[in-house]
């Protein structure tokens, strides 16, 4: 399942914020969008280590401290498959 | 545009690898820079620049700049255009091998320093062709060849699978199954150089070719192609590598000499020391000397071939023009035809080719800006 | 000689043959152009349009060597084109030898924008009120260029009708001074804002109509030299019967949408985003929507006004 898979950054990312909003730049691709908090902190653990969505999804329960809807992994997921098309990020080797 | 002295047409090339000498006004330098972009090494002409401390105006001199931005944020894509062509191709369970620009710069090699780069083109075995064309469009990576007859000169005229383009990205590769055109003369058997690969050592999931085919590669396009947008360029990523590879291991010119011959490209071999030579000085160790004249062809073809090169090697930018040079350039093309394509095929594309040339279709893409 | 001689003062044959030959020697802003053209309706508009832009030296080293040159010489005699050669080789293609001149003022802005790197080029017009820099980024049809031909002409200071250079050294916005470009409409809508304009010849049936170029006032030349600090990025939108309409807009958007106008962020690196986002911090952006161009410019002097 896709959802095994593992995801790394591709590059250091550079953070601002503006009337806090944060805005997010991918040095190794160029890539740059506005975060929203869900954004913000998948990359930062994104940043701690490559993660697979289900490792992301937990993650996020646990931060959230509340129950997750059933389908968050896939939410995840899509959002990871968007980011590796935009060089966001990469899919490591098994 | 005139010329404020009487540039040489090999100026850039003597700048480039060091040989000067340097032009000695801001409007000389101004054309030098303009052949080097024009050649595709301004990054290069830039490198230089800055190596050995160059006194240049400040009108070239932050355009030299402006070069050297572009050419990161190019190798920076094509750093990440590798990695996912190389992802693709593993979901098939294949192990591609880089080639040229791509090669160099997955290993670390001189060339890809400040190289301009293009296409990337990807080696794998003849049996394994269409499911890395599978892979690939799974990837994104689709032929963008409308015509049929397009499709009919790549895939069953010259055995070759047509260029891909990545559909949102816009990147291109060049799937190959071995080194020469597969319908030339010339027979190289793309496994034997699969089975001869190595795992570069900057980045173990990717093979490059073992160094001296790497050499041989480099020399074979150099002698079989008809385009030469990229002549110079390419011949000094040959001097690049045949210097990188000699220091690493005093023995690499008996090696490389050995290999041409069991692979039969003595003649390739032959052209592309001859002119690489001609320009940097005397590179091959003498005791060699027999060895690669082995290759060296008949006095007429000899002399043609020597012109012609000569000429092909040269930017295209009129201050490099000569008397003759449309005519040498118009027989590179058709000879490198001539070398892929039967007789009976080649008469009828080259009519065809002259005709798109001076009639496009409507969505033609010539011209468009750089 | 008493007085510097412009090119205004130059007999138009005088000038047709230096374009034929060793080529005419332009500065605007930071770049100095060489233009060769054998073209009759590029020397006249030249001369109408940098008429009062000094003759330079013919030593005067050149950033960029630009010819807008023949087209197909099979083509001389019949439907006479024009094109693009800039290092050797075509940029465009080929166009009516009556487009000659537009030809010239959209090579000269390719020249720019594609080596000009020391600085972030955004597709946006730029204008100045004492040292605030106002960014006006818009696609075409959102009458930027209308209202910037007008602002020029109502107390605001041109840098550009179409690239706003962003030093990456220190993200001031430096001038480049050169006429207006107006298209369709928009010229008799100028010519009735602004009877003392000076415009160039109409060039008909381009690819975006008909078209002409407004010289630049000769006040503003004189400060060609001086960089500004961008203040406010106005999105403009011309709306018939809209009312004006001036209203406050997220930065984070602007950063994005001034980035994917921009024609060389992706060459700038981080440096380029943090340069941007640097840049919009120390702006306030709007959207803005309008119809009657005199509330327009009534809108801007408040806006000016509020800067302190």
């Amino acid at each position: 399942m896709s959802q095994q898979v593992h995801y790394a950054l591709s590059g250091p990312l550079r953070w601002r914020n503006l009337d806090g909003q944060w805005l997010v730049h991918c040095c190794a691709s160029g890539a740059t969008m506005v975060a929203d908090p869900v954004d913000a902190a998948l990359l930062e653990w994104l940043g701690d280590g490559p993660a697979s969505a289900a490792d992301l999804a937990l993650r996020l329960e646990v931060a959230s401290g509340a129950q997750m809807p059933p389908d968050s992994q896939q939410g995840i997921d899509e959002r990871l498959q968007a980011w590796l098309q935009h060089g966001w990020v990469d899919v490591m080797d098994d | 545009m005139p010329a404020p002295n009487a540039l040489t047409p090999n100026l850039l090339c003597a700048v480039l690898m060091g040989r000067g000498p340097t032009p000695d006004s801001a409007d000389a330098w101004m054309q030098l820079l303009s052949q080097a972009r024009r050649a595709n090494l301004a990054a290069r002409l830039a490198g230089v620049v800055a190596a050995s401390n160059l006194d240049v105006p400040y009108t070239v001199r932050w355009q030299l700049d402006g070069a050297c931005k572009a050419q990161q944020h190019m190798t920076r894509l094509m750093r990440l255009e590798i990695r996912r062509v190389v992802g693709a191709l593993r979901s098939e369970d294949l192990e591609p091998v880089l080639l040229k620009g791509a090669a160099y710069l997955a290993s670390d090699l001189p060339p890809a320093t400040s190289r301009h780069f293009g296409d990337i083109d990807v080696l794998v075995l003849k049996s394994d062709l269409a499911s890395a064309e599978a892979a690939l469009m799974g990837g994104g990576w689709i032929n963008l060849d409308a015509l049929p007859y397009d499709q009919r000169y790549y895939r069953e005229w010259m055995h070759e699978i047509p260029p891909l383009t990545h559909i949102t990205r816009g990147s291109v590769i060049d799937l190959h199954h071995t080194i020469v055109p597969p319908t030339s003369v010339l027979r190289v058997e793309g496994a034997e150089l699969l089975a001869k690969s190595i795992r570069s050592e900057h980045r173990p999931g990717i093979r490059i070719l073992q160094p001296e085919d790497m050499v041989l590669h480099n020399m074979v396009h150099l002698f079989t192609d008809g385009e030469f947008d990229n002549g110079l360029r390419d011949l000094l990523d040959l001097w690049d590598l045949l210097r990188h590879f000699s220091r690493l291991d005093g023995h690499f010119f008996d090696t490389l000499l050995a290999r041409s011959k069991d692979l039969g490209l003595s003649r390739p071999l032959y052209h592309a020391l001859h002119h690489l030579e001609r320009l940097s000085g005397p590179m091959v160790p003498v005791h060699l000397a027999a060895l690669r004249d082995e290759g060296r062809p008949s006095l007429p073809a000899r002399l043609l071939m020597h012109w012609i090169l000569s000429v092909g090697l040269r930017p295209q930018h009129p201050s490099c023009h000569r008397l003759g040079d449309g005519l040498a350039r118009w027989m590179l093309y058709v000879r490198a035809h001539w070398l892929r394509m039967p007789l009976r095929l080649l008469v009828p594309h080259l009519i065809r080719k002259a005709w798109l040339q001076r009639f496009p279709p409507p969505a033609s893409k010539s011209g468009t800006a750089a | 000689m008493t007085e510097a001689l412009t090119l205004g003062k130059l007999r138009l044959p005088d000038l047709a043959t230096l374009l034929r030959e060793d080529g005419l020697l332009l500065r605007t802003g930071p770049f100095t152009f060489r233009l060769r053209s054998p073209h009759a309706v590029l020397a006249r508009n030249v001369r109408q349009l940098y008429g009062t832009m000094p003759v330079l030296a013919a030593s005067t080293p050149a950033d960029f060597d630009l010819a807008i040159a023949d087209g197909a010489p099979w083509r001389r005699f019949w439907r006479r084109q024009c094109r693009c050669e800039f290092d050797g080789k075509s940029v465009f293609e080929p166009l009516p030898a009556a487009h000659a001149y537009a030809l010239l003022e959209w090579s000269m802005n390719w020249c720019i924008s594609s080596h000009a790197h020391q600085y972030l080029i955004v597709h946006a017009a730029v204008l100045a009120r004492g040292d605030h820099g106002l960014i006006l980024p818009a696609p075409p049809g959102s009458g930027k260029s209308t209202l910037c031909a007008a602002l020029t002409h109502h107390g605001w200071r041109l840098l550009s009708d179409e690239l706003t250079l962003v030093d990456m050294q220190d993200g001031r916005l430096w001038p480049l001074c050169r006429p207006v470009s107006l298209k369709n409409d928009s010229i008799a809508v100028i010519r009735q804002f602004a009877p003392r304009a000076v415009f160039g010849e109409v060039t008909h049936d381009t690819a975006k109509g008909d078209v002409v170029h407004m010289a630049v006032p000769e006040e503003h030349l004189l400060q060609v030299q001086r960089p500004v600090r961008a203040r406010w990025v106005v999105y403009p939108r011309y709306l018939a019967g809209a009312a004006t309409q001036l209203v406050a807009r997220q930065r984070a958007s602007a950063v994005l949408d001034l980035a994917r106008n921009a024609f060389n962020f992706h060459f700038q690196g981080p440096e380029g985003f943090e340069r941007l986002c640097d840049l919009v911090e120390a702006c306030d952006c709007y959207d803005f929507s309008y119809s009657q161009l005199s509330e327009a410019m009534s809108c801007f002097d408040v806006l000016a006004s509020g800067a302190g």
